[in-house]
């Protein structure tokens, strides 16, 4: 039978300029060109579609995505347009995910996480905004409604929601070491410990990834041995 | 160091809104309930029906002036019911942005 095999989608050829800019140019050739390339386009016609690119971040390459930030820093200094879609199109994404919690989404939401924190690096985000989105991936399903609901969103052998934090604490945590950004990360790795212990069992992976992420940026830090413990530690924050 | 006031929230997202809602039919629905002027930026970003990942519902990004006119647009739209061509209904939610930037005017064009 003749089946002719799988039909490559047709975009026009402005759109696949910009994926091929966006997906294949980058990192290979200078950023610098590839923002320059892409100021050159017909903006009002091409920003839909760049923002679109943009925001999928999981057709490029992992270890590109600080580019990618580096590309939506560059662009928002001649476009502020584009740098306050692709924040609000992330911010999306990162709610959607919250709410559906489905399998097949954690690597397209690891690399959301990823290009947010690239983005507070490169200045688009305030460190507020890294740290409410921290605090709001805590607390997604617990802070309304009832428990039940909060155990069907978050059960308590799931343990993504510590994967998204040490991403995003990975990609900006180098920052927070001084003044008051290190005394507000100081306190969210209470509420982060209180939440791990709170899991049942947390796999390896997950676990080796807390190792790091403590390692890298507070190898001194006690870490927290008990539910009760890091309880009382909140209390204490809080009593603050 | 003195801390500086938390700024008062005037961007809110509006989710949930039907696919096919196009930017024109919300800007004219949000005008008729009495907020045309009042709001000073609006984004919409268009859903889409596709055969393969279903439907993506559209959300608009709105800026208000102060923040009283949030509390009046999140009172008429919060739950407000939008009802597609086909009948059925989208309840609305009214949300503060989570990034509350709003892209700010350009003295010139980029000189590329």
């Amino acid at each position: 039978p003749v089946t002719g095999g799988r039909k490559r989608k047709e975009r026009p050829p402005l759109h696949e300029y910009i994926r091929h800019l966006i997906l294949e140019q980058l990192g290979k050739v200078d950023t610098e060109k590839v923002i320059k390339q892409i100021r050159k386009l017909p903006w009002p016609e091409c920003e839909p579609y760049l923002i679109k690119c943009l925001n999928k971040v999981t057709k490029t390459k992992y270890g590109h995505i600080h580019l990618v930030g580096s590309v939506v820093a560059g662009l928002g200094r001649y476009h502020s347009t584009l740098p306050v879609a692709v924040v609000d199109g992330l911010m999306e994404e990162v709610r959607v995910g919250m709410e559906e919690n489905l399998p097949h989404n954690q690597q397209k939401r690891v690399a959301t996480f990823r290009l947010l924190g690239e983005l507070y690096n490169y200045q688009v985000i305030s460190s507020l905004m890294v740290f409410e989105t921290l605090y709001s991936v805590l607390r997604y399903g617990y802070d309304r409604g009832s428990e039940a609901e909060a155990y069907k969103l978050d059960p308590p052998t799931d343990c993504f929601r510590i994967r998204l934090c040490c991403t995003l604490l990975e990609t900006v945590g180098k920052y927070f070491s001084s003044g008051s950004s290190k005394a507000k990360m100081d306190r969210f790795l209470v509420y982060l410990q209180r939440y791990v212990l709170l899991k049942t069992s947390v796999p390896q992976g997950i676990r080796f990834d807390l190792d790091d992420l403590f390692e890298a940026l507070r190898p001194k830090m006690v870490r927290l041995a008990t539910y009760e413990e890091a309880c009382e530690e909140v209390a204490a924050i809080e009593a603050a | 160091r003195p801390r500086r006031p938390p700024q008062a929230r005037t961007k809110v997202v509006v989710r949930r809104l039907p696919p096919s809602l196009t930017e024109d039919a919300f800007r004219e629905q949000v005008d008729q309930k009495g907020f045309g002027g009042r709001y000073t930026w609006l984004s919409f970003s268009p859903g889409k029906i596709s055969a393969k990942r279903g439907e993506v519902l559209a959300r608009a990004y709105l800026a208000f002036a102060s923040p009283d006119d949030v509390i009046d647009f999140a009172a008429e739209f919060n739950g407000h019911s939008f009802v597609n061509e086909k009948g059925r209904s989208f309840t609305a939610a009214v949300e503060f942005a989570p990034f509350q930037k709003v892209p700010r005017e350009h003295k010139k064009q980029d000189p590329r």
